[in-house]
Protein backbone atom coordinates (compact mmCIF):
# COMPACT_ATOMS: atom_id res chain seq x y z
CA UNK A 1 0.00 0.00 0.00
CA UNK A 2 1.54 3.23 -1.17
CA UNK A 3 0.89 5.22 2.02
CA UNK A 4 2.10 2.47 4.31
CA UNK A 5 -1.29 2.01 5.99
CA UNK A 6 -1.49 -1.74 5.43
CA UNK A 7 -1.47 -2.42 9.16
CA UNK A 8 -4.53 -0.19 9.54
CA UNK A 9 -6.28 -2.09 6.77
CA UNK A 10 -5.53 -5.46 8.35
CA UNK A 11 -6.67 -4.26 11.76
CA UNK A 12 -9.91 -2.84 10.38
CA UNK A 13 -10.78 -5.80 8.16
CA UNK A 14 -9.94 -8.39 10.83
CA UNK A 15 -12.56 -6.91 13.11
CA UNK A 16 -15.24 -6.61 10.45
CA UNK A 17 -15.13 -10.05 8.84
CA UNK A 18 -17.88 -11.61 11.02
CA UNK A 19 -20.30 -8.77 10.19
CA UNK A 20 -19.38 -8.84 6.51
CA UNK A 21 -19.85 -12.61 6.37
CA UNK A 22 -23.27 -12.31 7.96
CA UNK A 23 -24.45 -9.65 5.51
CA UNK A 24 -22.98 -11.59 2.59
CA UNK A 25 -24.70 -14.76 3.81
CA UNK A 26 -28.04 -12.96 4.05
CA UNK A 27 -27.60 -11.75 0.47
CA UNK A 28 -26.35 -15.05 -1.02
CA UNK A 29 -27.95 -17.63 1.25
CA UNK A 30 -24.94 -19.84 0.74
CA UNK A 31 -21.73 -20.14 2.78
CA UNK A 32 -19.36 -20.48 -0.12
CA UNK A 33 -20.78 -17.71 -2.23
CA UNK A 34 -20.88 -15.53 0.87
CA UNK A 35 -17.20 -16.14 1.63
CA UNK A 36 -16.29 -15.48 -2.01
CA UNK A 37 -18.25 -12.24 -1.84
CA UNK A 38 -16.46 -11.17 1.34
CA UNK A 39 -13.09 -12.15 -0.10
CA UNK A 40 -13.73 -10.00 -3.15
CA UNK A 41 -15.03 -7.15 -0.99
CA UNK A 42 -11.99 -7.04 1.29
CA UNK A 43 -9.74 -7.18 -1.78
CA UNK A 44 -11.53 -4.13 -3.19
CA UNK A 45 -11.24 -2.43 0.20
CA UNK A 46 -7.47 -3.00 0.08
CA UNK A 47 -7.23 -1.44 -3.38
CA UNK A 48 -9.27 1.60 -2.28
CA UNK A 49 -8.09 1.78 1.31
CA UNK A 50 -6.75 5.32 1.01
CA UNK A 51 -10.31 6.48 0.16
CA UNK A 52 -12.14 4.06 2.42
CA UNK A 53 -10.27 5.12 5.56
CA UNK A 54 -11.25 8.75 4.96
CA UNK A 55 -14.97 7.98 4.62
CA UNK A 56 -17.33 9.57 7.12
CA UNK A 57 -18.89 6.22 7.93
CA UNK A 58 -16.37 3.55 7.03
CA UNK A 59 -18.68 0.65 7.85
CA UNK A 60 -21.45 1.90 5.60
CA UNK A 61 -18.95 2.59 2.81
CA UNK A 62 -17.65 -0.95 3.14
CA UNK A 63 -21.16 -2.37 3.14
CA UNK A 64 -21.82 -0.38 -0.02
CA UNK A 65 -18.81 -2.05 -1.65
CA UNK A 66 -20.11 -5.46 -0.57
CA UNK A 67 -23.64 -4.84 -1.86
CA UNK A 68 -22.35 -3.46 -5.18
CA UNK A 69 -20.07 -6.44 -5.57
CA UNK A 70 -23.07 -8.71 -4.98
CA UNK A 71 -25.12 -6.79 -7.57
CA UNK A 72 -22.25 -6.86 -10.08
CA UNK A 73 -21.94 -10.62 -9.66
CA UNK A 74 -25.66 -11.08 -10.24
CA UNK A 75 -25.44 -8.95 -13.38
CA UNK A 76 -22.36 -10.58 -14.81
CA UNK A 77 -23.75 -14.08 -14.71
CA UNK A 78 -22.47 -17.52 -14.39
CA UNK A 79 -18.83 -17.18 -15.45
CA UNK A 80 -18.20 -15.06 -12.41
CA UNK A 81 -18.92 -18.17 -10.35
CA UNK A 82 -15.62 -18.68 -8.62
CA UNK A 83 -13.77 -21.90 -8.96
CA UNK A 84 -12.36 -23.71 -6.04
CA UNK A 85 -15.45 -24.09 -3.92
CA UNK A 86 -16.09 -27.35 -2.21
CA UNK A 87 -19.49 -29.04 -2.29
CA UNK A 88 -22.18 -27.38 -0.24
CA UNK A 89 -22.35 -28.57 3.30
CA UNK A 90 -25.36 -30.75 3.81
CA UNK A 91 -28.38 -28.75 4.86
CA UNK A 92 -29.99 -29.84 8.11
CA UNK A 93 -33.27 -31.64 7.62
CA UNK A 94 -36.68 -30.45 8.71
CA UNK A 95 -39.76 -28.70 7.45
CA UNK A 96 -38.59 -25.28 8.57
CA UNK A 97 -35.44 -25.75 6.54
CA UNK A 98 -37.43 -26.79 3.49
CA UNK A 99 -39.53 -23.66 3.87
CA UNK A 100 -36.40 -21.58 4.13
CA UNK A 101 -35.00 -23.14 1.00
CA UNK A 102 -38.19 -22.41 -0.91
CA UNK A 103 -38.13 -18.86 0.43
CA UNK A 104 -34.48 -18.44 -0.40
CA UNK A 105 -35.06 -19.67 -3.96
CA UNK A 106 -37.93 -17.21 -4.31
CA UNK A 107 -35.87 -14.32 -2.92
CA UNK A 108 -33.11 -15.13 -5.43
CA UNK A 109 -35.62 -14.55 -8.23
CA UNK A 110 -36.51 -11.05 -7.03
CA UNK A 111 -34.65 -8.38 -9.08
CA UNK A 112 -31.19 -7.92 -7.48
CA UNK A 113 -31.57 -4.34 -6.22
CA UNK A 114 -34.96 -5.10 -4.69
CA UNK A 115 -33.49 -8.24 -3.18
CA UNK A 116 -30.65 -6.24 -1.61
CA UNK A 117 -33.10 -3.70 -0.18
CA UNK A 118 -35.28 -6.44 1.34
CA UNK A 119 -32.25 -8.11 2.89
CA UNK A 120 -30.84 -4.88 4.33
CA UNK A 121 -34.20 -3.73 5.71
CA UNK A 122 -35.76 -6.90 7.04
CA UNK A 123 -32.99 -9.44 7.54
CA UNK A 124 -30.25 -7.03 8.58
CA UNK A 125 -32.70 -4.70 10.37
CA UNK A 126 -31.38 -1.44 9.01
CA UNK A 127 -33.41 1.77 8.96
CA UNK A 128 -34.51 3.20 5.62
CA UNK A 129 -32.03 6.09 5.80
CA UNK A 130 -29.10 3.72 6.25
CA UNK A 131 -30.27 1.44 3.45
CA UNK A 132 -30.51 4.50 1.20
CA UNK A 133 -26.93 5.46 2.04
CA UNK A 134 -25.60 1.97 1.38
CA UNK A 135 -27.57 1.60 -1.85
CA UNK A 136 -26.63 5.11 -3.00
CA UNK A 137 -30.25 6.17 -3.62
CA UNK A 138 -33.01 8.24 -2.00
CA UNK A 139 -35.14 7.03 0.89
CA UNK A 140 -38.14 7.20 -1.42
CA UNK A 141 -36.46 4.79 -3.78
CA UNK A 142 -35.72 2.42 -0.91
CA UNK A 143 -39.42 2.46 0.05
CA UNK A 144 -40.59 1.82 -3.50
CA UNK A 145 -37.99 -0.90 -4.04
CA UNK A 146 -39.18 -2.49 -0.79
CA UNK A 147 -42.79 -2.49 -1.97
CA UNK A 148 -41.88 -3.82 -5.41
CA UNK A 149 -39.61 -6.45 -3.89
CA UNK A 150 -42.26 -7.73 -1.50
CA UNK A 151 -44.82 -7.79 -4.31
CA UNK A 152 -42.41 -9.75 -6.50
CA UNK A 153 -41.69 -12.16 -3.67
CA UNK A 154 -45.38 -12.73 -3.03
CA UNK A 155 -46.02 -13.28 -6.74
CA UNK A 156 -43.17 -15.79 -7.05
CA UNK A 157 -44.24 -17.67 -3.94
CA UNK A 158 -47.88 -17.51 -4.97
CA UNK A 159 -47.18 -18.80 -8.46
CA UNK A 160 -44.89 -21.60 -7.53
CA UNK A 161 -45.53 -22.54 -3.97
CA UNK A 162 -49.17 -21.75 -3.36
CA UNK A 163 -50.23 -23.20 -0.07
CA UNK A 164 -46.72 -24.11 0.99
CA UNK A 165 -46.56 -21.50 3.70
CA UNK A 166 -48.57 -20.89 6.74
CA UNK A 167 -48.77 -17.20 7.34
CA UNK A 168 -48.46 -17.18 11.08
CA UNK A 169 -45.60 -17.13 13.47
CA UNK A 170 -42.37 -18.56 12.22
CA UNK A 171 -41.98 -22.15 13.20
CA UNK B 1 -47.13 -4.29 2.43
CA UNK B 2 -48.05 -7.13 4.71
CA UNK B 3 -46.52 -7.86 8.09
CA UNK B 4 -47.03 -11.51 7.26
CA UNK B 5 -44.79 -11.15 4.21
CA UNK B 6 -42.11 -9.51 6.30
CA UNK B 7 -42.30 -12.11 9.04
CA UNK B 8 -42.12 -14.79 6.43
CA UNK B 9 -39.04 -13.19 4.92
CA UNK B 10 -37.43 -12.86 8.33
CA UNK B 11 -37.27 -16.63 8.59
CA UNK B 12 -34.21 -16.28 6.39
CA UNK B 13 -32.35 -14.26 9.02
CA UNK B 14 -29.70 -16.81 9.89
CA UNK B 15 -25.93 -16.82 10.18
CA UNK B 16 -23.21 -18.42 8.07
CA UNK B 17 -21.26 -21.43 9.34
CA UNK B 18 -18.44 -20.68 11.74
CA UNK B 19 -15.86 -22.01 9.32
CA UNK B 20 -14.67 -19.04 7.28
CA UNK B 21 -12.69 -19.30 4.07
CA UNK B 22 -12.05 -15.56 4.02
CA UNK B 23 -8.30 -14.91 3.93
CA UNK B 24 -6.94 -11.43 4.59
CA UNK B 25 -3.46 -12.38 3.38
CA UNK B 26 -4.90 -13.43 0.06
CA UNK B 27 -6.86 -10.18 -0.17
CA UNK B 28 -3.64 -8.23 0.45
CA UNK B 29 -1.64 -10.07 -2.20
CA UNK B 30 -4.47 -9.94 -4.73
CA UNK B 31 -5.09 -6.29 -3.86
CA UNK B 32 -1.43 -5.48 -4.45
CA UNK B 33 -1.62 -7.19 -7.81
CA UNK B 34 -4.70 -5.18 -8.78
CA UNK B 35 -3.09 -1.93 -7.75
CA UNK B 36 -0.16 -2.78 -10.02
CA UNK B 37 -2.40 -3.71 -12.88
CA UNK B 38 -5.02 -1.09 -12.45
CA UNK B 39 -4.74 0.20 -15.95
CA UNK B 40 -4.66 -3.28 -17.30
CA UNK B 41 -7.89 -3.77 -15.32
CA UNK B 42 -9.50 -7.15 -15.87
CA UNK B 43 -7.80 -7.27 -19.21
CA UNK B 44 -4.72 -8.65 -20.75
CA UNK B 45 -4.06 -11.27 -18.17
CA UNK B 46 -7.21 -13.21 -18.86
CA UNK B 47 -9.64 -14.73 -16.45
CA UNK B 48 -7.73 -17.97 -16.52
CA UNK B 49 -4.68 -16.27 -15.09
CA UNK B 50 -6.41 -14.71 -12.16
CA UNK B 51 -8.45 -17.70 -11.07
CA UNK B 52 -7.43 -18.81 -7.62
CA UNK B 53 -5.66 -22.07 -8.21
CA UNK B 54 -4.66 -24.29 -5.35
CA UNK B 55 -2.29 -26.85 -6.77
CA UNK B 56 0.07 -29.05 -4.84
CA UNK B 57 3.37 -30.99 -5.13
CA UNK B 58 6.33 -32.25 -3.19
CA UNK B 59 8.92 -29.70 -2.34
CA UNK B 60 12.43 -29.45 -3.64
CA UNK B 61 14.86 -30.39 -0.92
CA UNK B 62 16.07 -26.81 -0.91
CA UNK B 63 14.55 -23.92 -2.80
CA UNK B 64 16.72 -23.15 -5.78
CA UNK B 65 17.98 -19.63 -6.14
CA UNK B 66 18.71 -18.02 -9.45
CA UNK B 67 21.52 -15.55 -9.65
CA UNK B 68 21.85 -15.60 -13.42
CA UNK B 69 22.31 -12.01 -14.53
CA UNK B 70 20.04 -10.59 -17.19
CA UNK B 71 21.65 -11.58 -20.46
CA UNK B 72 23.53 -8.94 -22.38
CA UNK B 73 24.13 -11.06 -25.51
CA UNK B 74 20.46 -11.37 -26.32
CA UNK B 75 17.53 -9.11 -25.82
CA UNK B 76 14.25 -7.60 -26.91
CA UNK B 77 13.72 -4.39 -28.85
CA UNK B 78 11.29 -1.79 -27.48
CA UNK B 79 7.69 -2.84 -28.04
CA UNK B 80 5.71 -1.78 -31.10
CA UNK B 81 2.03 -0.98 -30.65
CA UNK B 82 -0.25 -3.17 -32.74
CA UNK B 83 -2.61 -1.40 -35.15
CA UNK B 84 -6.09 -0.58 -33.87
CA UNK B 85 -9.01 1.32 -35.45
CA UNK B 86 -8.76 5.10 -35.13
CA UNK B 87 -10.22 6.32 -31.85
CA UNK B 88 -9.76 3.03 -29.99
CA UNK B 89 -9.17 3.53 -26.31
CA UNK B 90 -8.10 0.23 -24.78
CA UNK B 91 -6.53 -2.77 -26.40
CA UNK B 92 -4.45 -5.71 -25.30
CA UNK B 93 -3.23 -9.13 -26.37
CA UNK B 94 -4.46 -12.12 -24.37
CA UNK B 95 -2.77 -14.99 -26.22
CA UNK B 96 -0.79 -15.96 -29.27
CA UNK B 97 -0.21 -19.02 -31.39
CA UNK B 98 2.94 -21.16 -31.37
CA UNK B 99 4.62 -19.05 -34.07
CA UNK B 100 3.69 -15.67 -32.66
CA UNK B 101 2.29 -14.70 -36.08
CA UNK B 102 -1.24 -14.62 -34.68
CA UNK B 103 -1.99 -12.53 -31.60
CA UNK B 104 -5.50 -12.52 -30.13
CA UNK B 105 -7.12 -10.21 -27.65
CA UNK B 106 -9.48 -7.31 -27.33
CA UNK B 107 -10.08 -3.77 -28.53
CA UNK B 108 -12.62 -1.73 -26.55
CA UNK B 109 -14.64 -4.74 -25.47
CA UNK B 110 -14.61 -6.53 -28.83
CA UNK B 111 -12.54 -9.58 -29.72
CA UNK B 112 -9.62 -8.73 -32.00
CA UNK B 113 -7.08 -10.77 -33.97
CA UNK B 114 -3.77 -9.59 -35.40
CA UNK B 115 -1.86 -11.53 -38.07
CA UNK B 116 1.77 -10.76 -38.90
CA UNK B 117 1.43 -7.43 -37.16
CA UNK B 118 -1.72 -6.36 -39.06
CA UNK B 119 -5.22 -6.18 -37.62
CA UNK B 120 -7.19 -9.03 -39.22
CA UNK B 121 -10.57 -8.66 -37.55
CA UNK B 122 -12.51 -6.92 -34.80
CA UNK B 123 -15.76 -8.58 -33.71
CA UNK B 124 -19.09 -6.83 -34.10
CA UNK B 125 -20.81 -5.51 -30.98
CA UNK B 126 -23.00 -8.63 -30.74
CA UNK B 127 -20.01 -10.96 -31.16
CA UNK B 128 -17.41 -12.11 -28.65
CA UNK B 129 -15.96 -9.50 -26.31
CA UNK B 130 -12.51 -11.06 -26.24
CA UNK B 131 -10.46 -13.79 -27.86
CA UNK B 132 -8.81 -15.97 -25.25
CA UNK B 133 -6.74 -18.23 -27.50
CA UNK B 134 -5.62 -18.69 -31.12
CA UNK B 135 -3.95 -21.60 -32.91
CA UNK B 136 -1.33 -21.75 -35.69
CA UNK B 137 -4.05 -21.75 -38.39
CA UNK B 138 -5.55 -18.52 -37.10
CA UNK B 139 -8.55 -20.21 -35.47
CA UNK B 140 -9.36 -17.87 -32.58
CA UNK B 141 -11.82 -18.60 -29.78
CA UNK B 142 -13.53 -16.50 -27.14
CA UNK B 143 -16.71 -16.37 -25.10
CA UNK B 144 -18.98 -18.81 -26.92
CA UNK B 145 -17.51 -18.09 -30.34
CA UNK B 146 -14.86 -19.26 -32.77
CA UNK B 147 -13.40 -17.24 -35.65
CA UNK B 148 -11.49 -18.44 -38.66
CA UNK B 149 -10.68 -16.92 -42.06
CA UNK B 150 -13.28 -14.19 -41.96
CA UNK B 151 -16.12 -16.17 -40.40
CA UNK B 152 -17.44 -16.08 -36.85
CA UNK B 153 -19.17 -19.27 -35.69
CA UNK B 154 -21.17 -19.62 -32.51
CA UNK B 155 -20.03 -22.66 -30.56
CA UNK B 156 -22.86 -25.15 -30.01
CA UNK B 157 -24.01 -25.27 -26.41
CA UNK B 158 -27.43 -25.49 -24.80
CA UNK B 159 -26.30 -22.97 -22.18
CA UNK B 160 -23.87 -20.06 -22.01
CA UNK B 161 -20.37 -21.23 -22.89
CA UNK B 162 -16.80 -19.95 -22.76
CA UNK B 163 -13.83 -21.16 -24.83
CA UNK B 164 -10.45 -20.99 -23.11
CA UNK B 165 -8.03 -22.83 -25.39
CA UNK B 166 -7.70 -24.32 -28.87
CA UNK B 167 -5.22 -26.91 -30.15
CA UNK B 168 -3.46 -26.65 -33.51
CA UNK B 169 -5.80 -29.31 -34.92
CA UNK B 170 -8.86 -27.33 -33.88
CA UNK B 171 -10.07 -28.96 -30.68
CA UNK B 172 -11.58 -26.33 -28.41
CA UNK B 173 -12.00 -26.53 -24.63
CA UNK B 174 -13.62 -24.30 -22.06
CA UNK B 175 -16.65 -24.35 -19.83
CA UNK B 176 -20.39 -23.98 -19.88
CA UNK B 177 -23.15 -23.37 -17.41
CA UNK B 178 -25.12 -26.35 -16.20
CA UNK B 179 -27.61 -26.14 -13.32
CA UNK B 180 -25.92 -23.10 -11.79
CA UNK B 181 -22.55 -24.80 -11.98
CA UNK B 182 -19.66 -24.30 -14.36
CA UNK B 183 -18.66 -27.54 -16.05
CA UNK B 184 -15.57 -28.15 -18.19
CA UNK B 185 -16.35 -28.90 -21.83
CA UNK B 186 -14.75 -29.84 -25.13
CA UNK B 187 -15.73 -29.24 -28.76
CA UNK B 188 -13.97 -31.64 -31.15
CA UNK B 189 -14.15 -28.95 -33.82
CA UNK B 190 -15.75 -25.56 -34.39
CA UNK B 191 -19.01 -27.09 -35.63
CA UNK B 192 -19.12 -30.02 -33.21
CA UNK B 193 -21.61 -30.52 -30.40
CA UNK B 194 -20.36 -29.67 -26.96
CA UNK B 195 -19.33 -32.51 -24.65
CA UNK B 196 -19.13 -32.13 -20.90
CA UNK B 197 -15.94 -33.43 -19.31
CA UNK B 198 -16.53 -35.51 -16.21
CA UNK B 199 -15.44 -34.25 -12.81
CA UNK B 200 -15.45 -36.09 -9.52
CA UNK B 201 -18.83 -35.68 -7.84
CA UNK B 202 -19.84 -33.28 -10.60
CA UNK B 203 -17.70 -30.50 -9.21
CA UNK B 204 -17.48 -27.16 -11.00
CA UNK B 205 -14.43 -26.51 -13.15
CA UNK B 206 -13.05 -25.21 -16.43
CA UNK B 207 -10.84 -26.74 -19.10
CA UNK B 208 -7.94 -24.37 -19.82
CA UNK B 209 -5.60 -26.22 -22.21
CA UNK B 210 -5.82 -28.94 -24.87
CA UNK B 211 -3.22 -30.79 -26.94
CA UNK B 212 -3.47 -32.11 -30.50
CA UNK B 213 -3.72 -35.56 -28.92
CA UNK B 214 -6.79 -34.54 -26.97
CA UNK B 215 -5.20 -34.37 -23.55
CA UNK B 216 -6.99 -31.64 -21.61
CA UNK B 217 -5.89 -29.73 -18.54
CA UNK B 218 -8.41 -27.92 -16.43
CA UNK B 219 -9.00 -26.27 -13.13
CA UNK B 220 -11.37 -28.16 -10.89
CA UNK B 221 -11.97 -27.00 -7.36
CA UNK B 222 -8.95 -24.79 -7.81
CA UNK B 223 -6.52 -27.59 -8.67
CA UNK B 224 -5.15 -28.65 -12.05
CA UNK B 225 -6.91 -31.73 -13.34
CA UNK B 226 -5.98 -33.78 -16.40
CA UNK B 227 -8.35 -35.62 -18.70
CA UNK B 228 -7.02 -38.25 -21.10
CA UNK B 229 -4.38 -40.81 -20.16
CA UNK B 230 -3.86 -41.02 -16.39
CA UNK B 231 -6.72 -38.68 -15.67
CA UNK B 232 -6.71 -37.09 -12.25
CA UNK B 233 -5.43 -34.19 -10.24
CA UNK B 234 -1.88 -33.25 -11.14
CA UNK B 235 0.20 -31.21 -8.73
CA UNK B 236 0.42 -30.20 -5.14
CA UNK B 237 2.62 -27.25 -4.37
CA UNK B 238 4.61 -27.48 -1.17
CA UNK B 239 7.37 -25.01 -0.49
CA UNK B 240 9.49 -24.16 2.53
CA UNK B 241 7.54 -26.62 4.66
CA UNK B 242 4.12 -25.22 3.73
CA UNK B 243 1.80 -27.63 1.98
CA UNK B 244 -0.97 -27.30 -0.61
CA UNK B 245 -0.16 -23.69 -1.35
CA UNK B 246 -2.71 -21.64 -3.27
CA UNK B 247 -1.42 -20.68 -6.71
CA UNK B 248 -2.71 -17.14 -7.16
CA UNK B 249 -1.99 -16.81 -10.86
CA UNK B 250 -1.45 -19.74 -13.14
CA UNK B 251 -0.38 -20.34 -16.73
CA UNK B 252 0.23 -23.68 -18.40
CA UNK B 253 1.44 -25.12 -21.68
CA UNK B 254 0.18 -28.59 -20.82
CA UNK B 255 3.50 -29.89 -19.59
CA UNK B 256 4.40 -27.20 -17.09
CA UNK B 257 2.44 -24.88 -14.84
CA UNK B 258 3.76 -21.58 -13.52
CA UNK B 259 2.33 -19.13 -11.07
CA UNK B 260 2.91 -17.51 -7.75
CA UNK B 261 2.15 -18.58 -4.22
CA UNK B 262 2.18 -16.90 -0.86
CA UNK B 263 4.67 -18.48 1.53
CA UNK B 264 4.86 -17.03 5.04
CA UNK B 265 3.42 -13.73 3.83
CA UNK B 266 5.76 -13.40 0.86
CA UNK B 267 4.84 -13.91 -2.77
CA UNK B 268 7.03 -16.47 -4.51
CA UNK B 269 6.98 -17.49 -8.17
CA UNK B 270 7.02 -21.21 -8.90
CA UNK B 271 7.09 -23.54 -11.85
CA UNK B 272 6.39 -27.25 -11.90
CA UNK B 273 6.19 -29.89 -14.57
CA UNK B 274 2.78 -31.56 -14.46
CA UNK B 275 2.88 -34.32 -11.82
CA UNK B 276 6.26 -33.09 -10.59
CA UNK B 277 7.69 -31.00 -7.80
CA UNK B 278 7.54 -27.25 -7.68
CA UNK B 279 10.63 -25.11 -8.15
CA UNK B 280 11.08 -21.50 -7.16
CA UNK B 281 11.28 -18.97 -10.00
CA UNK B 282 13.69 -16.04 -10.09
CA UNK B 283 12.21 -12.82 -8.73
CA UNK B 284 12.33 -11.21 -12.18
CA UNK B 285 9.47 -13.48 -13.29
CA UNK B 286 7.89 -13.90 -9.89
CA UNK B 287 4.52 -13.22 -11.44
CA UNK B 288 4.36 -15.46 -14.54
CA UNK B 289 1.97 -14.25 -17.26
CA UNK B 290 2.75 -16.54 -20.23
CA UNK B 291 4.56 -19.77 -21.05
CA UNK B 292 5.56 -21.16 -24.45
CA UNK B 293 5.96 -24.74 -25.67
CA UNK B 294 9.66 -24.71 -24.67
CA UNK B 295 8.74 -23.82 -21.08
CA UNK B 296 10.06 -20.30 -21.46
CA UNK B 297 8.21 -18.13 -19.02
CA UNK B 298 7.39 -14.45 -19.36
CA UNK B 299 6.59 -12.62 -16.18
CA UNK B 300 7.17 -9.56 -14.13
CA UNK B 301 8.78 -8.50 -10.91
CA UNK B 302 5.93 -7.01 -8.92
CA UNK B 303 8.30 -4.79 -6.95
CA UNK B 304 9.55 -2.96 -10.02
CA UNK B 305 6.97 -3.82 -12.69
CA UNK B 306 9.84 -4.78 -15.04
CA UNK B 307 9.08 -7.48 -17.61
CA UNK B 308 11.45 -10.39 -18.21
CA UNK B 309 11.51 -13.52 -20.33
CA UNK B 310 13.09 -16.57 -18.70
CA UNK B 311 14.43 -18.48 -21.73
CA UNK B 312 16.10 -21.64 -20.52
CA UNK B 313 18.29 -20.32 -17.73
CA UNK B 314 18.66 -16.86 -19.24
CA UNK B 315 16.78 -13.83 -18.05
CA UNK B 316 16.05 -11.49 -20.95
CA UNK B 317 14.73 -8.00 -20.20
CA UNK B 318 11.61 -6.86 -22.09
CA UNK B 319 11.48 -3.05 -22.30
CA UNK B 320 8.14 -1.55 -21.27
CA UNK B 321 6.36 1.14 -19.30
CA UNK B 322 4.47 0.65 -16.06
CA UNK B 323 1.53 -1.74 -15.74
CA UNK B 324 2.70 -3.84 -18.67
CA UNK B 325 2.44 -7.60 -19.17
CA UNK B 326 3.61 -10.16 -21.72
CA UNK B 327 0.77 -12.59 -22.44
CA UNK B 328 2.06 -14.46 -25.51
CA UNK B 329 5.50 -15.96 -26.24
CA UNK B 330 6.30 -17.59 -29.59
CA UNK B 331 7.97 -21.00 -29.43
CA UNK B 332 11.30 -19.54 -30.59
CA UNK B 333 10.94 -16.46 -28.39
CA UNK B 334 11.34 -14.07 -31.33
CA UNK B 335 7.86 -12.57 -30.97
CA UNK B 336 6.06 -11.58 -27.80
CA UNK B 337 2.58 -10.11 -27.41
CA UNK B 338 0.96 -8.28 -24.57
CA UNK B 339 0.27 -4.85 -23.20
CA UNK B 340 2.89 -2.14 -22.79
CA UNK B 341 0.93 -0.15 -20.22
CA UNK B 342 -0.97 1.74 -22.92
CA UNK B 343 -2.17 -0.60 -25.68
CA UNK B 344 -1.80 -3.98 -27.40
CA UNK B 345 1.89 -4.42 -28.16
CA UNK B 346 4.31 -6.81 -29.79
CA UNK B 347 8.03 -7.16 -29.09
CA UNK B 348 10.76 -8.65 -31.31
CA UNK B 349 13.48 -10.48 -29.44
CA UNK B 350 16.72 -12.19 -30.25
CA UNK B 351 17.17 -15.32 -28.19
CA UNK B 352 20.31 -17.35 -28.71
CA UNK B 353 19.33 -20.15 -26.33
Amino acid sequence: MADGSEAGYVAYVSGRIPALRRLAYLLCGNDHQADDLVQETITKIFVRWSQVRKAENIDNYVHTILVRTFLDDRRRGWWKVLLGTSPERAAPAGAAVEDREVLRAALAKVPPRQQAVLVLRFLDDRPVAEVAEIMGCSQGTVKSQTAHGLTALRRILGDQYAGTFTYGEAR
Amino acid sequence: MSDHDIRLLQRLASSPSEHSRVDIGRAVSEGRRRVRRRRLAAGAVAAVLVAAVPVSAAVWARPTTHSTPVSQAQGCAPGVKLPVPAGSKKSFVVAGDRSGRYLAGEIDGRAALWHDGALEVVAEADGPSRFTAVNASGLAVGAGWAYSAGTFTKLASPTAALANAVSDNGTIVGARERNNKVVPVIWDSTGAAVRDLPTRNGESGQAVWVSDEGVVLGLVRGAYYRWGPSAGYTNEINLDGEKNLILHAGVTNGQMIAGNVNVAGKEVGIRAFVLSDAERLPDAVREPTAINSRNWIAGLDPETGALTLLAGDDLVAVPSGDHAAVTAVAADGTTLGGYDGEAATTWRCQITG
